[in-house]
């Protein structure tokens, strides 16, 4: 991947990744799968699991699983307002973006 | 090194954060080696990094924290994101292909306001270069149409006397018959030559003046912009 990925940019993939799922989503997932769109470490995800939920984007609770406590993260209203405005920044940025590569001699 | 080993030593190296913040980092990567290291622990403990590296990125998510959360956090947030766009917007109407607009990228606001002085300061210069180049387009674009009036013209000229000569063959025939035929051969040919450069005329007036009219407008409009910026 040549492009860098911001932290506002990376906010809205974790956004997405867990609004996806109604019942909430673990760590361990949210990164394997915010991992198939970029490249990421895999211990970078928890600053900003951590930084969303105090931001009161993201909500959690632990789950018994197997045995084991498991924590889940899930969206809260204000993280779908959030992810809302991630998402119509992009469409716009990346319509923008396209038109310049593909249809560079139509702008404006 | 094993989980327990991993586990320990990044509780040493997060001793210095709040206890609540250290729980709550231990917990997680304790949780992740859970789910991702069932079949291979050693494995996703290579893939978190070192100890060292995990702590050094749990205490720099906290030190961005500190400064987001003691403001108003999700919407002062917001409120700079809107910023940013407005600014990218600002950034990118700064004309497109001028290398002002190139330096002024990710320049503060008092270098933009010098930028614009300068263009001021500068613009009898830039205007006369607009003139220049204007004047440049005009007798080019002239040109290409003194050109294209000689060539049609004379095509129309080739293909009367290609006519004509081929009348007067028809009526030297009665005289001399070789003459006369000669001269009907000859008026055939120029007027072919004569029809040829009509059509050829003909389609660059329909195909391909519209095309450097639409280039040509393109290219004003791109000059237009850039020196507005």
């Amino acid at each position: 991947m040549v492009f860098n990925t911001g932290a506002a940019l990376l906010d809205g993939i974790v956004l997405a990744v867990v609004s996806r799922e109604m019942e909430g989503t673990y760590g361990y997932k949210i990164t394997q799968e915010v991992r198939t769109a970029i490249e990421l470490s895999e211990s970078t995800l928890y600053p900003v699991l951590r930084r969303l939920q105090k931001d009161e984007c993201l909500d959690v609770y632990d789950r018994e699983c197997a045995g084991r406590n498991r924590r889940y993260y899930r969206v809260t209203e204000k993280g779908r307002r959030q992810l809302n405005l991630y998402e119509g920044e992009w469409r716009d940025y990346s319509a923008k973006i396209t038109m310049m590569f593909e249809g560079g001699k139509k702008y404006e | 090194m094993s989980r327990w080993e991993f586990m320990r030593k990044l509780e040493e190296l997060l001793s210095d954060i709040s206890p609540s913040e250290r729980e709550e980092a231990l917990k997680y990567y304790n949780e992740y080696i859970n789910d991702g290291g069932n079949e291979n622990e050693a494995e996703v403990l290579k893939s978190l990094g070192t100890p060292e590296e995990v702590a050094a990125i749990v205490k720099e998510g906290l030190l961005e924290n500190a400064g987001e959360f003691t403001e108003t956090g999700f919407k002062s947030k917001a409120f700079e994101n809107s910023n940013s766009v407005a600014n990218y917007q600002a950034q990118e109407s700064q004309g497109q292909n001028s290398n002002q607009a190139k330096e002024a990228k990710g320049m503060s606001g008092g270098m933009i306001a010098l930028i614009v002085v300068l263009c001021v300061l500068f613009s009898p210069v830039i205007i006369g270069l607009c003139g220049a180049f204007l004047g440049l387009f005009i007798s080019i674009i002239a040109g290409l149409f003194g050109f294209l009036l000689a060539f049609g013209i004379s095509s129309i000229v080739f293909l009367i006397v290609g006519i004509a000569l081929v009348f007067v063959g028809l009526f030297r025939i009665f005289f001399g018959p070789l003459s006369g035929l000669a001269m009907i051969a000859v008026g055939l040919v120029l007027g072919g030559i004569g029809l040829l450069f009509l059509l050829l005329t003909a389609f660059i007036i329909v195909k391909v003046l519209p095309a450097v009219f639409k280039g040509t407008g393109y290219l004003f409009e791109k000059l237009f912009n850039g020196k507005r910026g």
